[in-house]
């Protein structure tokens, strides 16, 4: 036994008598008795209550029959669901509709779970239920969303799956497609797969969209990647007109439900009890143009879908439809904002790029009443895109945020834009085209308006030279902020760093500094200009 | 002292060094496991707000790390850290060299293969898929034998005692080989090998049971006995009461076996279940409120001792946090507040509060205060303690904070109908100050580890005579 060892055996001794002198003082605190009632009896209640919460509730679901909603799964199906497990997707994707949930399916039955073992019932939603996830968007989507979800789903956190083979997404999509979908009866083979759809009455089996065959002649002569039109210019321009008076007819009718950009979230969603359909998904599943026309005529019973035949002519169904042709999903106008900012700066440089109007007190007084009656409702009473409709509030819904005027800048290169989102609308948002209720000089004035709450540099720089009268021009020239506060602030740096450097003393809090600016610098970042 | 104590306690001493070596082997594993599993939770904080990072593989995908993350620090970190602390209670309080050494060794190195590599099958997709009982069936049975193995030690060594009094803390630790085998081998459904699972609804019935139960007789009793004994111990304090303890055993026993369905109760489990779930839940109260008293009131004049005494501050802090996440839970049980607070991040909160800050946080501290008693080695750093103790400290404030605003933003905005993908940009913040704090406790793992880890390779010994030498504890 080395030297070390023995030193320790015997400091270990010491330190042992030390603990039986401390063990006293827990023991004046002990009765003395058997083991046997405090094992007996801790182990008897336990089984006890594990009878009525186990033993009990087993029994009590044994007959418990499958729901319409529980499928067998092909095999195929039940791949698809080994991988749903086995890569824990359901950490994150609950499968049970809650009583108090909203706009995603039936309360979830006892029955729902028949064919499950386990059950994917999740404890967290950090993705969206999908319970009832069968046939509510193409299987395409799901293809897309698998291996990269921000493709198709902008704002998700969901993983990408890249290193899954085409057949494992196949089986996958199989089994997500079959979720919850009600079982009725129908051999889904008619309607070509995944989601069901009625039969279409009789009179409207061969219903055509008016306006399908001059689609079909434009969209020949379009290349879709260059986004440029090659074909005849008369054809071009009544397609143009078409699209037009469908855009009209879709503001003035169904834009109140379905939303600006047929996302489903216009002002009324929220006060119908069943959702109004997400025209983006829903009409890609639409066996036929049949479909599209019949829905539109006759509503769709037990939603608030009107029965438009009562109001519209053939034609103006048409129409309509057309322009929520459109919004399927995958076609340009769904996937950014980059369409609508091109066809702007178009605009600008072919048509207009500044403001017709000059720029006086009463443009600016009129601009504010339209605003106040029109805009602040989403972009809010101070322009930042948080009015009481809008996501960034309490209570609101619009999303995407609408657009804050104080920071947009860069969304503004130049006047022409911002007329051309005006007046048309911006697809991907809900923002609507507002020149079927505003004529030209009122979009100038609210225009003139919102200008005035960006920065004072955007404001001087950009906007005050396109007016003429002397309101416009100076309305930012009376605040001294933009230059006072930075410059201020950059000679209260300089003073203070001029210290620091001067007195070596201060040159180790010097440092300090300096890592608690790249902390500030780098949280404020992370949080506001979303660095990753 | 006379001629005749010095002999009999020189005999235990020499006995008590193979219960020590049993000890120690658990801590070896503690102190690796703590950092690694850590780290990885560190990932998958990452992951909400970079959700491309580390994709390529299906072995970082975010539901394959995150078993291995629980499971991994549930029967890696936390069972070998409170395992190896039994082992010392135990036989200190029996008088009694421990029943079978050699068993109690080969079950730590046994179970400590067994979890990791349980762990490694779940990153490679070999899952039962329910959440906290991944873990194949093969492990399973492991598992199921490591339990026994010890069931056999414990109740070896407390049959053969030569105290005839019978401390609280003594209750809990044969109690639990009672009850989580049983536990265990019901939750994991172990008699259907292929699946581990019922079908239906059943299955998440016996999987919550399970789940809530590995929390209630596993964690729960630890911890019990380890507060028990160190807080007393620590502070010099008697016990505050012997009734009370009989009270928070029994309470523990049977309600604490029964709330599992509260995991449940917007599911369609059926409602009676569902009554009793919170009925227990609510009741599980006169458990942790009469430890809660219990404890409280042995420290009522010692709070000066907690304070100087660096280990016990970490004890304490465990214990206090025990008390609140308890109440937490009960009080998310009812009715109300599980629909408003379910399916977010604040369950996950309160998940980590328990496991993390109650028992992780008194696996340090004991360990702070065994390891320089089991080796006879002088601690590191006392001063590498303290800063250790307040990067913990703060970092678990800022990590439950950060999981606390995800999930009531996120609840409120579903409150209001909006849908989690709606939701879902307005967390971001959130999750960054999530894995601000995560990276904190992270940091905190890592300096805990070193610190013992020098402990142990330490050539000082502790200086004869002085007391703190052992850390930050006062005379």
């Amino acid at each position: 036994m080395s030297r070390l060892e023995k030193k320790i055996e015997e400091e270990l001794e010491r330190l042992e008598r030390a603990v039986e002198r401390e063990i006293k003082v827990i023991e004046k605190k002990a009765h003395q008795h058997n083991l046997f009632p405090i094992a007996a009896g801790g182990l008897g209640v336990m089984l006890l209550m594990v009878s009525m919460v186990v033993l009990a509730p087993y029994m009590f679901l044994l007959d418990v029959p499958p729901s319409d909603r529980s499928h067998e799964y092909t095999p195929l199906e039940a791949e698809g669901r080994s991988l749903f497990m086995s890569y824990g997707c359901f950490y994150c994707h609950s499968q049970q509709v809650r009583p108090s949930d909203w706009g995603i399916g039936n309360v979830s039955q006892t029955g729902d779970y028949y064919y499950d073992s386990p059950n994917a019932l999740g404890t967290e939603r950090t993705g969206p239920d999908l319970a009832q996830i069968g046939g509510m968007r193409p299987t395409i989507w799901h293809h897309l969303h698998d291996r990269d979800p921000r493709s198709v789903s902008p704002g998700s956190i969901m993983p990408n799956f890249g290193f899954l083979s085409d057949h494992e997404i196949e089986a996958l999509t199989a089994y997500i497609q079959n979720l919850g979908s009600e079982d009725l009866g129908v051999d889904l083979s008619i309607t070509g797969g995944s989601s069901y759809h009625p039969d279409v009455p009789e009179n409207f089996v061969n219903a055509s969209n008016l306006f399908a065959h001059l689609m079909k002649q434009v969209a020949v002569s379009y290349d879709a990647e260059n986004d440029v039109y090659n074909g005849s210019t008369s054809l071009g321009a009544q397609w143009a007109t078409i699209f037009e008076i469908g855009k009209a007819n879709y503001t003035q009718r169904c834009l109140a439900c379905h939303g600006c950009s047929g996302n489903a979230q216009g002002p009324y969603a929220r006060h119908v009890v069943t959702q109004p359909a997400n025209l983006h998904e829903r009409i890609s599943t639409f066996p036929g143009d049949y479909y599209h026309i019949w829905r539109v005529t006759e509503g769709v019973p037990g939603t608030a879908m009107p029965t438009w035949g009562l109001s519209l002519n053939e034609t103006e169904i048409s129409l309509v439809a057309i322009y929520e042709m459109s919004f399927v999903l995958g076609s340009v106008r769904t996937v950014s904002g980059d369409i609508s900012d091109a066809e702007g700066d178009n605009f600008a440089n072919n048509v207009l790029n500044s403001p017709p109007i000059t720029g006086t007190m009463q443009d600016f007084e009129q601009g504010k009443a339209i605003f106040t009656l029109y805009c602040a409702q989403c972009h809010g009473d101070g322009g930042q895109g948080d009015g009481p409709a809008s996501i960034k509030t309490t209570g609101g819904y619009i999303s995407p945020e609408p657009a804050n005027f104080t920071e947009s800048g860069s969304d503004f290169p130049n006047y022409g834009r911002w007329v051309w989102k005006v007046r048309e609308g911006v697809e991907t948002t809900n923002m609507p085209p507002w020149k079927w209720s505003l004529n030209d000089q009122e979009i100038y004035q609210v225009i003139f308006y919102e200008q005035s709450f960006s920065t004072p540099q955007d404001y001087n720089a950009k906007w005050a030279p396109l007016y003429s009268d002397s309101y416009g021009r100076d309305l930012m020239e009376g605040s001294t902020i933009s230059g006072f506060v930075p410059s201020t602030a950059a000679l209260a740096t300089a003073i203070f760093a001029g210290i620091l450097l001067w007195d070596q003393k201060y040159r180790k809090l010097l440092k300090t500094l300096e890592f608690a600016k790249m902390g500030i610098i780098v949280s404020i970042s992370m949080l506001t200009r979303r660095l990753f | 002292m006379s001629e005749d104590n010095a002999v009999t306690t020189s005999e235990t001493t020499t006995d008590l060094k193979n219960a020590d070596s049993v000890s120690k082997l658990w801590f070896y594993f503690a102190m690796v496991w703590f950092p690694i599993f850590t780290t990885i939770g560190m990932i998958m904080a990452i992951k909400f707000f970079v959700p491309t990072f580390l994709v390529d593989s299906p072995f970082d995908t975010f539901g394959r790390i995150r078993p291995a993350h629980v499971n991994g620090l549930l029967f890696g970190f936390l069972s070998s850290g409170l395992i190896g602390i039994m082992y010392y209670i135990v036989p200190r309080l029996s008088k009694t060299p421990l029943y079978k050494p050699n068993i109690g060794k080969f079950t730590a190195v046994f179970w400590n293969l067994v979890v990791i590599t349980g762990v490694l099958l779940v990153l490679n997709g070999d899952t039962q898929a329910r959440e906290y009982a991944e873990f194949p069936w093969i492990i399973d049975v492991a598992i199921m034998i490591g339990l026994i193995l010890m069931l056999v030690n414990v109740l070896g060594t407390v049959l053969k005692r030569k105290e005839p009094k019978l401390y609280v803390s003594l209750w809990f630790y044969v109690a639990i080989f009672l009850w989580f085998p049983i536990v265990y081998f019901i939750g994991n459904v172990m008699w259907s090998p292929p699946t581990g699972a019922l079908f239906g609804v059943t299955d998440g019935i016996f999987n919550w049971f399970y789940g809530h139960n590995v929390l209630g007789l596993w964690f729960t009793p630890f911890g019990f006995g380890l507060w028990y004994y160190f807080i007393p111990r620590l502070t010099k304090r008697a016990l505050y009461s012997v009734t009370l303890s009989y009270i928070s055993f029994f309470a523990l026993a049977f309600f604490y076996t029964g709330v599992g369905g509260h995991h449940l109760l917007q599911a369609p489990i059926p409602e009676w279940l569902k009554t009793i779930a919170v009925a227990t839940s609510g009741l599980m109260m006169f458990s942790v409120l009469t430890f809660g008293v219990n404890i409280g009131m042995t420290v009522r004049n010692a709070w000066n001792i907690v304070w100087s005494n660096v280990p016990l501050r970490f004890i304490m802090l465990g214990f206090i946090n025990y008390i609140f996440v308890s109440i937490q839970g009960t009080f998310q049980a009812f009715r109300d507040m599980n629909l408003y607070l379910h399916f977010s991040q604040w369950p996950v909160m309160h998940s980590h509060l328990s496991l993390y800050a109650a028992f992780g946080i008194s696996i340090m501290g004991c360990m702070f205060w065994l390891v320089p008693r089991i080796t006879g080695k002088k601690l590191y750093s006392k001063k590498l303690m303290d800063v250790t103790w307040w990067i913990t400290f703060m970092g678990f404030i800022v990590f439950m904070a950060g999981m606390m605003l995800t999930g009531l933003v996120a609840n409120s905005q579903w409150y209001q109908h909006l849908t989690v993908v709606q939701a879902l940009d307005t967390l971001r913040p959130y999750y960054i100050l999530r894995a601000i704090g995560g990276g904190m406790v992270v940091v905190s793992a890592f300096l805990f580890s070193i610190e013992i880890i020098a402990t142990f390779l330490s050539k000082h010994l502790v200086h004869p005579n002085t007391v703190e030498n052992y850390g930050g504890e006062v005379k």
